[in-house]
């Protein structure tokens, strides 16, 4: 190996006939008057310099001409040169000198580089690309700490340097993002993440959309050694059933987002009245009933006007009634427009979150409790019940622990002991969409994105689309894992917020699954990094259309196993069944369905169709 | 303007009369049937597998050779020559080795080298005739002009005689390609060509020139008995008659009682799809390998190609120097102020 070409006091090139260069290796260059520098490869390439003459007519030379060229002695493709570009990780006062030999680094050499944190104090999160000679001279306690995996050949061993990130720095250094399209890994990586989080015991929580997260379950073929179990590491809470949202804790504006964030849109009549209506420390049936109240007051708005002018003629129980609703009306009917419909709205969004256990008294109590085991907590819900929660959970846990900052920093009496934590979620732009987008929970997401540090709250942000998130919150993302990116906008989103190269960015369509590009203030550079395997496996590893098949089959069975007692059965009295069949099932089915089913069951030879004057008749075979 | 209609119209009329001409032309099969008669067989080239490639070499190498010259500067005698010459081994010495490379300068400007123009004028008086100039002084840069540039011949060909040689001598190859037919080597290399032939006798190597246009009349005047086979062409120039007159992987087998060249033994080749003709010159003393080293040669040969065969074109592009490297390597080792005043082209100061 050997500068050759031209260089400058930052960047030189470096060829070799037999050694092809692999990205982000470290090399030293050795120059003395220099003192020996060391440089980063951030280019790659091999050229075979006969193959484009061979082919300046044609795209490839007829393979028969290559074979007898062969023959004699000639193989095109021992003709390969080659080359990298090196950037140098100091500039230099002048520079490199051209013809330098260059050499692979001992380990230890570059070991205060690569190695910022050891394996039990930090995040071992991959295998340092491009590190596999340097490996060689590792102590063991980096040794058999990041195994590969590979989908042909199953789990693979570490070759070459673990990437430990050294998470005790985001108190200066705060946040990650992880970016990448569809399939690249960010799942993957996320999961492996949060298994460190889990070994560090870091207090955090995690929004689950995609039903993903758990821990419990073994990733197959690891070797003894490598397995760990996390079960005590981790709850999974339900949102809506272990935990909800307290109502005494909102604020009108907040019902308004809840509400916003829950039913899409809501007018400005509606946002209107559901803050003139709310009053501090409203329970959710205090605020609902005062709303109802109005509402029905609005509908006999004349009748109770009339009522009330003499109250005393009513009949005791009604007396009070009519004299809260002309109140009522007095107080609000202004406000809320005088119109009715407009509280109904509001009401049937309301109760719709309500159904659905939003408002219970739960509130994140478990969440904290977890909190004070050092426990990950894992939230699950769909997309759209998880922004509605997010915002109240996080809102909650992040006042808690800046409470119990302050306290400290302000010598006041110190209140409840809380631990710093991390959030973490995947779709991270729908929780943060950028523009004026709104959602609930973008306000104090940005909110730590730019004073969590301070508090020791960090954001772990996992996205596809870094272009559709918040830029404010996308600015202080200290560090991004990025993986394949395919689309151009989010590429250039990803250079134009991280120091990846233009080499680098070029190269992101093409990453294979699992590899990334970690970009860190934390390290002051990029690094190529193949993630471990993970541990453990999210429950759903099947193949969808394995998991359809078996899905159908379990249903088809069921159904055979309700319906063959019923044999036979009369296609014109089909409705007869269907209560009883339902019943053994357990869930409604309905005509169509049975239809449907007597017919394939029949295709199948499991029951005999006979035409009868009525119609069909379905019999045991 | 109006220039160039005028010359459009010039245009359309030759475009007439090699239309004319061409209707004259006679049928593709009784042109082959005289060549047949007069000149020699047609055959058909083979593709050869590995292991007829293999037997035929006897796990020996094949080496091309080729050179370059290139001029730095302007008009006589402000001007320099850079040479380069290469032959190229497919297989490596015991050093690891596959080149054999020789690089010279040749310039006027140089006060040996200007020496070696006057005499070589002196010793070629005769063909250097040039019409007498007013000027003295520019008679003679003429007259030293003209010798400067058959010399630069002479040295590139010497200069390619050697790398074969030496090639010869390291990689005791099975077949040495020349880039270009024998007739130039031998006419300016003189004893070194000699040398040469000797050598690659002695040494069982076999010596082809691959001559990627061929040149001459030597067709038309085999062709004369039956002078209406010759209507139609311009000028009956070998490449004319034998422009789409054989078919891809197709030669003229020359009759070897009655050789074409006098010196050499020339076939006449088609190695890739283009119609032009190609031609092959072996040593006299090899013409029996001629049918081994045509499959061979056709082998080798791209299919969509300008017919050469690769290994040749391979060290003909690693001959060459580019503009680039020539401008880089004078510049860097040239001052300025000699560049400027002695070799600077007028032509490159020119706008447009
Ligand atoms: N570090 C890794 N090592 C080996 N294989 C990996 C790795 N990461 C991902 N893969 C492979 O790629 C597949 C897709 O990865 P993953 O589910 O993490 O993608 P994703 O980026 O989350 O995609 P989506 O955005 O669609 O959810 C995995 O099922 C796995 O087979
Ligand atoms: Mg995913």
């Amino acid at each position: 190996m050997q500068i050759v070409g031209q260089t400058t006091q930052l960047e030189a090139w470096v060829a070799s006939r037999t050694r092809p260069f692999s990205i982000n290796e470290i090399l030293i260059i050795e120059d003395s008057g220099h003192r020996d520098p060391k440089a980063e490869v951030v280019e790659t390439r091999t050229f075979n310099r006969y193959i484009p003459l061979a082919s300046e007519q044609h795209n490839l030379v007829d393979d028969s001409v290559l074979r007898g060229l062969r023959q004699v002695g000639f193989d095109i493709e021992d003709e390969e040169i080659h080359l990298a570009k090196l950037r140098l990780l100091e500039e230099l006062a002048t520079p490199v000198r051209v013809g330098s030999r260059v050499r692979v680094p001992q380990f230890s050499e570059v070991e205060s580089l690569l190695i910022k944190r050891r394996p039990k104090d930090g995040l071992t999160l991959g295998v340092i690309q491009g590190t596999r000679e340097v490996a060689e001279g590792m102590p063991p306690d980096l040794q058999d700490v990041a195994l590969l995996f590979d989908k042909e050949d199953g789990v693979q061993r570490q070759d070459g340097v673990p990437f430990v990130f050294d998470y005790r720095s985001m108190d200066q250094y705060p946040h990650i993002g992880i970016f990448g399209g569809s399939g690249s890994g960010k799942s993957f990586g996320t999961r492996v993440l949060l298994e460190e989080i889990m070994k560090q015991r870091v207090p955090a929580v995690v929004f689950d959309p995609h039903f993903e997260m758990t821990f419990d379950n073994e990733f197959p073929g690891l070797p003894d050694h490598y397995r760990e179990s996390y079960k005590k590491k981790f709850v999974l809470l339900v949102a809506g059933t272990d935990i909800g949202i307290d109502f005494v804790d909102l604020t009108a504006d907040d019902i308004v987002s809840l509400l916003r964030a829950s039913s899409g849109s809501i007018t400005d009549a509606m946002e209107t009245a559901i803050k003139s209506m709310h009053k501090k420390g409203d329970s959710y049936l205090s605020y609902s009933t005062r709303m109802a109240n109005l509402a029905e007051a609005l509908d006999n708005e004349a009748e109770i006007r009339e009522q009330a002018r003499d109250l005393a003629m009513l009949p005791v129980d009604e007396r009070e009634r009519v004299h809260t609703l002309s109140k009522l009306l007095k107080e609000y009917k202004d406000k809320v427009g005088g119109f009715s419909g407009t509280l109904r709205s509001v009401m049937r969004r309301m109760y719709r979150l309500e159904m659905e256990g939003v408002f219970t008294n739960a509130g994140t109590k478990l969440v904290e409790e977890a909190f004070m085991k050092r426990q990950l907590v894992v939230i699950r819900g769909s997309m759209y019940f998880l922004n509605v929660f997010a915002f109240y959970v996080v809102r909650k846990l992040y006042r808690k622990r800046r409470e119990y900052r302050d306290s400290i920093q302000k010598g006041r009496p110190i209140e409840e002991a809380f631990p710093p934590f991390v959030i973490i979620t995947d779709e991270a732009h729908n929780f943060a969409p950028k523009g004026d987008i709104p959602a609930p929970a973008k306000g104090v997401l940005k909110e730590i994105a730019q004073e969590g540090r301070k508090y020791g709250v960090f954001l772990v942000f996992a996205t596809q689309r870094p272009a559709l998130l918040d830029d404010t919150i996308t600015a202080q993302l200290s560090t991004k894992m990025v993986f394949r990116t395919v689309r151009s906008v989010d590429i250039a989103v990803i250079k134009e917020e991280t120091d990846i190269t233009p080499e680098e960015a070029n190269r992101l369509p093409y990453l294979s699954s699992g590899t990334a590009f970690i970009s860190s203030a934390i390290t002051g550079r990029t690094t190529s990094v193949r993630i471990r395997v993970s541990k453990t496996t999210s429950p759903h590893f099947k193949n969808p259309f394995e998991e359809l098949e078996e899905a159908f089959a379990e249903q088809d069975s069921k159904l055979w196993e309700a319906l063959e007692g019923q044999l036979p059965i009369d296609a014109f009295n089909l409705n007869a069944y269907l209560t009883e069949i339902g019943r053994k099932v357990g869930r409604p089915v309905t005509y169509d369905e049975l239809e449907h089913a007597l017919d394939d069951f029949a295709d199948q030879g499991k029951l005999v169709r006979e035409d009868t004057p009525f119609g069909s008749r379905y019999k045991k075979v | 303007m109006s220039g160039l209609f005028t010359l459009a119209e010039q245009l359309q009329g030759l475009n007439r009369t090699l239309d004319t001409r061409r209707q004259e032309l006679v049928p593709r099969s009784k042109l082959r049937a005289g060549l047949e008669t007069y000149v020699g067989e047609f055959r058909k080239a083979r593709r050869l597998d590995e292991t007829a490639t293999q037997r035929l070499f006897q796990g020996r190498s094949l080496v091309g050779v080729d050179g370059s010259v290139n001029q730095f500067g302007g008009n006589y005698p402000y001007t320099i020559q850079l040479f380069k010459a290469l032959a190229k081994s497919t297989q490596r010495d015991k050093h690891n080795e596959s080149d054999v490379e020789i690089v010279s300068l040749f310039s006027p400007l140089i006060g040996d080298d200007h020496r070696a123009v006057r005499r070589f004028m002196e010793e070629k008086r005769e063909e250097l005739r040039v019409a007498p100039q007013e000027d003295r002084e520019l008679e003679r840069d003429l007259a030293e002009s003209t010798a400067y540039g058959m010399l630069i011949e002479q040295r590139m060909v010497e200069m390619e005689i050697d790398v074969a040689m030496d090639a010869i001598r390291r990689f005791d190859p099975y077949l040495v390609m020349m880039d270009g037919g024998f007739s130039r080597l031998k006419g300016k290399g003189g004893e070194k060509w000699d040398e040469l032939a000797d050598l690659a006798e002695l040494k069982g190597t076999i010596l082809v020139g691959v001559i990627e246009e061929v040149g001459s009349y030597r067709l038309k005047s085999r062709l004369l008995p039956e002078e209406h086979l010759l209507e139609g062409f311009i000028r009956g120039h070998d490449r004319e008659i034998l422009f789409g007159t054989l078919d891809e992987g197709e030669w003229l087998k020359t009759s070897l009682e009655n050789p074409i060249k006098n010196d050499f033994y020339t076939v006449f080749t088609r190695l890739a799809d283009q119609p032009q003709a190609g031609a092959c010159d072996f040593l006299r003393s090899q013409a029996e390998h001629a049918d081994d080293i045509i499959d061979f040669l056709y082998t080798i040969t791209p299919h969509k190609s300008r017919g050469i065969p690769l290994w040749l074109d391979l060290v003909d592009a690693e001959a060459r120097l580019t503009k680039k490297q020539i401008d880089l390597i004078v510049r860097s080792n040239l001052d300025l102020a000699h560049i400027e005043t002695f070799l600077r082209p007028q032509r490159e100061r020119r706008d447009f």
